[in-house]
């Protein structure tokens, strides 16, 4: 082809994209009256049906969806909102439900929940407190619904353990050091555990803080403290004894995950969603890997915790029909959409969908989960600097372990000062 | 007549000449030829690292150093083009790289030219003000962008892609045209005026012959920037149908579940292809004008 026919065939293609940008190919106005937007944080989120029965059953609203990341979302709900084009609903990290709300992007819709709980009682009836807690701020104020939440648990190789002679529950780090230091001994391709060196927010590290006693004051992890130093100390010890890979400090959640899955590592601190993967790789019927509750420091005094954070669905400020929104959330929380969800990827805060056979038997360790998941508490946050917060605490992981040989209480002291400082104290 | 003596080379200086030849080999090899081997290395592996994870399983990227793949499959690509909307992106990308590429070349035709042959006030600076878009950095210019095309009601369309897109092109293209028309000997189209051609005629017939390598670098480059944009489409747009190919790559990115590499890369083999097949085309047009007008 000569290259002026090829710029003559360029010319025609900018004439025709001129023409429909024009507006010559605009498609005709719809018929329904009402219409809400959706912004999922990922194409997992979204039920499978994608809206087609709840256009059934209300064929005066218009569903329009799309997926923002997770990752991206606050700054593109802001930007969003800047042009006119913001969602109604919009779904993000419970952490950042009270920031949004001081800054008045996200709305008040309190009096939207009580009207659902009088209009769905059965639906409202199923849904676990935790879905109110992600998605209000600290005054009690809800902005919509979590209606999937997770938490980490420690996952570990059961028939591993047993090869090195170690009965499962671990249930205190001291334990798990122990069980990670001889998994790592037997041969040179195995790992004794799994971590995550750099590139995520630390939703991993911080539960492992909160179970081995640590307190989060007004927002601020308190790692200036024996807890904390010894969560530093835990992580540092991982690496010094040789029973993580060397390479920790460059490695993000998929290669943490991958060496579990891959069956090179012997345990890791990880969410359940992950164990979708891992059953394909080891069914759970066979008994090679369980799960429990995050490890408490030794002689611990203060409770065990299990955290949980959530991805809620929140009615920003830019919506104009509350109802729409309401009716939407409703349907996103029906154990029928809740479960395909919780199936393929994060578990439902829908308690129903927990009971239900098909998702016992997609999910055969649901069941063991409930006892842990059952008093599951929100990640507490700060209400206005959960970003410069979450920043340090990454740092913080990246030192810790980078750092193996450093002295856990200086990098403790060190970076509560810088914890401080983000919180503006 | 030549005695045989005086014919035949002095087997000394055979020998030197023989030195002094592989001497010269030698030392082309080691300032060109290794240079040359690390840069076709290094700027093709990362294209055939790519193009073999895309063909390994999902978790194979993670377990193994390898370069070649141990099962290779396809199951990459065939996921990549089930995906919903993957024809839309294409699509998408395809628009506003011709549009992006195609005005900004007119435009800065006509502005490149004048800046070439017209001698008038403040020219320097005002080619030195084209650049300023290009030195602010991109990811600055997001903020107030977003606003502006908010007032004008452009988000999420295809003009908000073509504005920016062209915006961001022009000037490189016209400094690179510039230097292109200014080496043309003004003589030449002083020639074609007195042969009675006008300033459409000179530019059309003259000028843009002999430039055409420089017009089809320019082009290539335009190409390059408006198919790879990034920052502006991830501000501007929102909506999933009105994405391109290089904003869709990194929604595939997920932190919260197991990366699939093979399909990461399969995404990114197909993201470039067109490209690579566009960019040798021209490639090889740029050559043969250089080639052919070193000739004449």
């Amino acid at each position: 082809m000569g290259i002026k026919k090829l710029f003559g065939l360029a010319l025609t293609g900018a004439m025709l994209s001129g023409a429909m940008a024009f507006g010559f190919a605009v498609q005709p106005a719809g018929a329904q009256e009402r219409s809400i937007k959706v912004w999922f944080g990922r194409e997992n989120f979204i039920p499978d049906d994608r809206f087609e029965t709840f256009n059934a059953e209300y064929p005066d609203i218009k569903v329009d969806f799309e997926v923002i990341r997770l990752e991206d979302v606050n700054a593109q709900l802001i930007l969003a909102m800047r042009s006119g084009n913001a969602p109604d609903i919009v779904q993000i990290h419970s952490r950042d439900v009270e920031q949004l709300a001081i800054n008045k992007v996200v709305k008040d819709f309190t009096a939207g929940i009580e009207e659902f709980k009088t209009r769905f009682p059965e639906t409202y009836g199923q849904l676990a407190p935790l879905t109110w807690e992600g998605a209000s701020d600290s005054k009690g104020n809800l902005y919509g619904a979590a209606l999937f939440a997770q938490s980490i648990y420690l996952t570990y190789r059961t028939d591993w353990l047993a090869e090195v002679g170690i009965e499962p529950p671990l249930k205190t780090t001291d334990r798990v050091l122990e069980a990670a230091r001889k998994i790592a001994a037997l041969d040179g391709d195995r790992l004794g555990f799994s971590l995550i060196g750099c590139c995520h927010s630390t939703v991993w590290e911080l539960p492992l803080f909160l179970s081995m006693g640590g307190q989060v004051v007004d927002g601020v992890p308190q790692i200036d403290s024996e807890a904390g130093i010894e969560w530093i100390s835990f992580y540092q010890t991982l690496l010094n004894d040789g029973s993580a890979h060397a390479d920790t400090p460059s490695w993000d959640s998929g290669q943490m995950r991958a060496a579990f899955i891959g069956e090179r590592a012997g345990m890791m601190n990880e969410g359940e969603h992950i164990y979708v993967e891992v059953h394909k790789q080891m069914p759970y019927g066979d008994g090679k890997w369980a799960f429990e509750a995050l490890p408490t420091r030794p002689g611990q005094t203060e409770p065990q915790v299990q955290s949980g954070f959530a991805f809620p669905f929140i009615v920003t400020s830019a919506n104009e029909d509350e109802e729409a929104a309401l009716l939407v959330i409703e349907y996103l929380a029906r154990p029928a959409f809740a479960k395909q969800v919780a199936i393929r990827y994060q578990p439902t805060t829908n308690a129903a969908v927990a009971e239900d056979p098909e998702y016992l038997a997609a999910k055969p360790w649901a069941g063991d989960i409930v006892p842990i998941a059952s008093n599951l508490i929100s990640l507490p946050t700060h209400p206005t600097r959960v970003i410069q917060i979450y920043d340090v605490l990454k740092e913080l992981r990246s030192a810790m372990v980078a750092n193996p040989g450093a002295d856990p209480a200086g990098i403790a002291a060190e970076f509560q000062t810088k914890l401080n400082d983000a919180a503006g104290i | 007549m030549v005695s045989r003596a005086e014919r035949a080379p002095h087997p000394m200086r055979e020998s030197g000449m023989f030195t002094a030849g592989l001497r010269h080999r030698v030392g082309r090899f080691l300032l060109i030829g290794i240079p040359l081997a690390i840069l076709v290395i290094w700027t093709t592996l990362p294209i055939l690292w790519a193009v073999l994870s895309s063909l390994k399983e999902s978790l194979e990227i993670y377990e193994s150093n390898t370069l070649l793949p141990a099962n290779p499959n396809l199951d990459g690509y065939r996921t990549v083009l089930a995906m919903r909307g993957f024809d839309s992106w294409l699509f998408n990308s395809f628009l506003v790289t011709v549009v992006a590429t195609i005005v900004p070349l007119v435009l800065s035709i006509f502005a490149a030219y004048g800046f070439a042959r017209y001698a008038f006030r403040f020219r320097h600076i005002l080619l030195l003000l084209y650049l300023v878009p290009r030195i602010i950095p991109r990811v600055s210019l997001i903020v107030p962008l977003n606003s502006l095309m908010s007032d004008l009601g452009l988000i999420n369309t295809y003009w908000v892609l073509f504005i920016t897109y062209t915006a961001s092109a022009i000037p490189l293209s016209t400094w690179i045209l510039v230097g292109f028309f200014a080496a043309i000997p003004k003589e030449i189209e002083e020639s074609a005026t007195m042969d009675g051609a006008n300033m459409w005629h000179r530019l059309r017939r003259v000028i843009l012959p002999i430039a055409w390598p420089g017009v089809v670098t320019a082009a290539v480059l335009c190409i390059r920037e408006a198919w790879n944009e990034f920052a502006f489409v991830l501000a501007l747009i929102n909506e999933t149908s009105m994405r391109t190919l290089p904003y869709q790559l990194y929604m595939l990115k997920d932190s919260m579940g197991v990366q699939d590499y093979a399909v990461y890369n399969a995404f990114t083999v197909l993201t470039v292809l067109p490209l690579l097949v566009v960019y040798l085309l021209l490639e090889r047009r740029v050559v043969e004008s250089i080639v052919s007008g070193a000739v004449k």
